[in-house]
């Protein structure tokens, strides 16, 4: 293996998809150190049936909660899962804040 | 006219938009880990193209289709072996031309992100297509902007697989 990543941030929960395996979709909201900012969408497997069963339990859509994703990397390619999360917060504001355009205006 | 006498297109939108040129060569993977890497140290993003390299500035909407393709590494550099890593992993993408290699710094959390994003030169087929999958915002390459479009992130249930999300490729006269 070249490395093992093990990356935790704040993120928005958008949903659980139920499946082979499961995954947990996110959003974040990022900014660049210019300002610029851009929503950042992550949907990444959960592997780990305990985590898989306490998110089920503790995390909705909207909430705010601190995901760990791990991601390995080897020379010939890589896998990333969600190994822990925990609840920050019930449900505050979504991550989108700009102002909506009307679909198909130019 | 036979795909040798073809020209090569310019830019993305060019080869788009005229049905008479056909794409560049595939840039080698040293070089366009290269070109990742030195344009997200330098901008805290890169939206580089596997043919026409950085893409910054030009008139390209994007849309993140592909989620789960998604990957965060810490702090705000990206070593050019995972780089390179990502991009042969992510091959099955990169093959249509409207997919290209995004990355993002967030320097609140010290997180850099690496994905794979549609860029379309039209903005109504790229605000229909990311209406479609319920996205959140699209991002003007140009105006280095975010738009909402409304959308809640959800995935659809009737989301296609990867391979199947992006419309078949049409490539026609620029209009007038």
């Amino acid at each position: 293996m070249i490395r093992r990543e093990e990356v935790t941030s704040k993120v928005e929960v958008l949903d659980i998809i139920a499946g082979e395996p499961t995954y947990l979709l996110t959003a974040q909201r990022a900014a660049r150190p210019d300002g610029k900012v851009r929503t950042i969408t992550q949907k990444v497997a959960v592997l780990d049936a305990s985590v898989l069963h306490r998110l089920y339990e503790n995390a909705n859509k909207g909430d705010e909660i601190e995901v760990t994703i791990v991601t390995e990397w080897s020379k010939n390619g890589y896998s990333t899962y969600l190994f822990d999360f925990r609840p920050i917060s019930a449900p505050t504001e979504g991550v989108t804040s700009p102002t909506p355009v009307t679909v198909g205006a130019s | 006219m036979t795909k040798r006498t073809q020209k090569v297109a310019g830019d993305l939108k060019e080869y788009l938009s005229d049905v008479n040129t056909r794409l560049p060569r595939r840039l080698p993977l040293k070089e366009m880990a290269i070109l990742v890497h030195d344009a997200h140290v330098r901008d805290g993003g890169a939206s580089i193209h596997p043919r026409f390299g950085n893409l910054k500035r030009q008139a390209l909407i994007a849309v993140s289709l592909y989620p789960e393709r998604t990957l965060r590494i810490n702090g705000s550099e990206i070593p050019f072996e995972l780089i390179a890593v990502f991009y042969k992993q992510n091959a099955d993408l990169f093959q249509d031309p409207r997919l290209i290699l995004g990355t993002w710094y967030n320097a609140d959390q010290d997180i850099t992100y690496l994905d794979v994003t549609a860029v379309f030169p039209r903005w109504q087929e790229a605000v229909s297509l990311a209406a479609t999958y319920n996205q959140i915002a699209v991002y003007d390459l140009a105006l280095e902007t975010e738009v909402s479009i409304g959308g809640t992130g959800d995935e659809p249930s009737d989301m296609p697989p990867e391979i199947q999300r992006l419309p078949p490729l049409m490539r026609m006269q620029e209009e007038e």
